[in-house]
């Protein structure tokens, strides 16, 4: 797992780590049951305090992405990967359908909306 | 942890204590010499006094120079009133080995006078009274302000006692006639004690309230 | 997560300086940094939390014990180093190791040995011929050998060269480990912070600026650089501290954003623990 901290970037420290496990879950570089390491050690590798950690620890965990047990260590689980991704697919869908209708209402084609969303899309990348 | 710290007085005055020592050894012999009409027992009351009052000198040197020793005890479980009783202890340990050395010299030179009872304690009452004055006036003001007290005993001690000792003569002799000596023994013993009681009270209630840092 | 250590409302004057309701907690597993400049205060709340120099109110508690009842057992359980000059310099470090270690029910001669011989220190050794890197090792060496489960020290570094300085650091990182400890310091260093510090408390003119994680004051606050003639008053507000020149100003801000609706042309860029402590004692002045 690679965990690259920019200097630069202006994301809070917490949440750029946060995003690059997550991106490890995602990209299967690390699986079900992997262990992660433990609070310390990865804070000290990572050079930042063990304070952040265990918040990155404690987000990740709440939303589904590792668990703890205590005295075991922290571990990967997808188990909730599938309903998390399935739910997250359906909120896409529900946004998609609002604006849909909004845009049946205004008149938008369906071609305008494919091009309003390829220059949206390009335009989040960079941010 | 009370002996601990009485050691710890002895440890930093290791090298004065040695040569004091000696000089407590000599100074009975010096005035049997000298001025045998005084007696022995006049070398030992200055043997004792000198001696007290020049270790205690060194040792409050020393925690003058290293005035964060007693911030760093007591930060440790130390209790302040341990690191003034220790003083004391202190105080009535070189007393004690000033005794052990008299006790030699007479035993190795009979002549030379005899450590009675009445010398002990009436050494002892003599001893209570100088550091329990002493002594809680130096944890009040520190020892910069007070190293002049040291210089005063120690000067004028060889002058002041003699005269005090024919005093003392003359006094006890009535005194002794009139009450039974054990009873004496007993009231001078509690004097002694009170009074260092009384003082070190009073010390461990100024040094409660400093500030050691 | 338990508070090892909770001050509140410490007041104490001396002449013309003084601690104005002091109050902060640290909490357990964390280094904390106690940063200030000289004559901010620190070493006068280390030494009220020790009872070296008494309070006038406020009160202390440590592992959730009240100072004012449970003085000795509190004692016991915490390590302390001072800056220097805290021992009989005549005297050996056994010697002096001999004087200190009675006072701890939980002294555990192992340890120091293991300690001693880790810094490659002579227990045999006179103190004063000690350089202050080894003084302070030794210093450690006693603090760390009954099982102490807070370590204060007050500007252990100070004086001390790069080397030293990241080999004390190596050792708390240590000390850390097993977990339940805590480690509270006192510095002006604030580069040694920037490495090892959890959380940090900063004190200035005798009251508490801020108590804030390492991390988050990182994320939170930022250099702004940019054109001092598109500096409006009410953007200057925005700032913590803000230094300008003909060619332009630079300052300190958490208020990012804000800055960044009014003046879009700035360059921002991450601040050094440094840079937010002298921006707080600059914008309080």
């Amino acid at each position: 797992m690679k965990i690259i901290i920019s200097n630069i970037s202006g994301k809070p420290l917490y949440q750029q780590i946060k995003e690059q496990i997550k991106e490890a879950i995602f990209n299967s570089e690390i699986e079900d049951g992997d262990p992660l390491p433990s609070i310390r050690a990865f804070a000290n590798d990572l050079k930042v305090s063990i304070l952040t950690i265990r918040r990155v620890y404690d987000e990740l965990e709440q939303e589904g992405f590792i668990t703890s047990q205590v005295g075991k260590g922290t571990f990967v689980s997808t188990n909730n990967l599938e309903l998390l991704r399935d739910s997250k697919r359906r909120l896409v869908e529900n946004q998609m359908h609002e604006m849909i209708l909004n845009a049946k209402t205004l008149g938008i084609t369906k071609e305008e909306l494919n091009n309003m969303m390829d220059i949206l899309y390009e335009e989040d990348q960079n941010e | 942890m009370l002996l601990h710290l009485i050691k710890k007085d002895f440890l930093i005055a290791k090298k004065y204590l040695l040569i004091m020592l000696l000089i407590s050894v000599f100074i009975p012999i010096f005035v049997i010499w000298y001025v045998p009409e005084l007696g022995a027992e006049i070398g030992f009351v200055l043997s004792v006094i000198f001696t007290v009052f020049m270790i205690l000198q060194q040792v409050s040197i020393k925690e003058y120079q290293y005035p964060k020793v007693s911030a760093l005890l007591c930060s440790a479980p130390y209790p302040r009133k341990f690191l003034v009783l220790s003083k004391y202890g202190f105080c009535i340990g070189i007393y004690f080995l000033c005794s052990l050395i008299y006790l030699i010299e007479i035993t190795l030179f009979p002549m030379y006078g005899k450590l009675s009872i009445n010398l002990v304690l009436g050494m002892f009452l003599i001893l209570s009274v100088f550091i329990g004055v002493f002594l809680p006036i130096q944890f009040k003001y520190g020892y910069a302000k007070t190293k002049f007290i040291f210089m005063i005993v120690i000067m004028t001690s060889p002058i002041l006692f003699p005269q005090l000792i024919k005093l003392d003569k003359g006094l006890s002799l009535n005194i002794v006639n009139t009450i039974s000596p054990v009873f004496l023994y007993v009231i001078v013993a509690l004097i002694s004690i009170s009074i260092l009681m009384i003082s070190a009270l009073i010390s461990i209630k100024i040094f409660e309230d400093k500030d050691l840092a | 997560m338990n508070k090892i250590l909770e001050v509140h409302r410490l007041n104490r004057s001396y002449g013309n300086f003084s601690l104005k309701d002091i109050s902060f907690s640290i909490p357990e597993d964390c280094i904390t940094g106690f940063i200030g400049v000289n004559g901010a205060g620190k070493t006068t709340t280390l030494n009220s939390i020790l009872g070296l120099i008494k309070r006038e109110s406020g009160n202390i508690k440590l592992f959730g014990l009240d100072m004012q009842t449970h003085e000795k057992e509190i004692k016991n359980r915490i390590g302390v180093v001072f800056d220097d000059s805290c021992f009989y310099d005549e005297l050996s470090m056994s010697e002096m190791k001999d004087i200190i270690a009675p006072a701890y029910t939980s002294w555990c001669e192992d340890d120091y040995k293991g300690y001693m011989r880790r810094f490659s220190l002579n227990p045999k050794q006179k103190i004063n011929t000690l350089s202050k890197g080894m003084r302070m090792k030794y210093a450690l060496a006693l603090a760390l050998s009954h099982k102490a489960e807070l370590l204060i020290m007050d500007e252990p570094t100070s004086g001390l060269d790069p080397l030293i300085r990241s080999q004390l650091l190596e050792i708390l990182t240590d000390y850390m480990k097993e977990g339940g400890k805590g480690v509270f310091f006192s510095t002006h260093i604030t580069s040694d912070l920037d490495k090892i510090a959890d959380m940090l408390i900063m004190i200035d003119h005798g009251k508490i600026v801020l108590q804030e994680e390492r991390d988050t004051l990182l994320d939170n606050y930022r250099i702004v650089k940019g054109d001092t003639r598109k500096l409006k008053s009410e953007i200057k507000n925005l700032f913590l501290s803000i230094d300008t020149t003909d060619f332009g100003f630079t300052g300190i801000s958490n208020q990012i954003s804000e800055i960044q609706s009014h003046v879009p042309d700035i360059v921002i860029e991450r601040a050094t623990i440094e840079d937010i402590m002298l921006a707080h004692i600059k914008g309080g002045e």
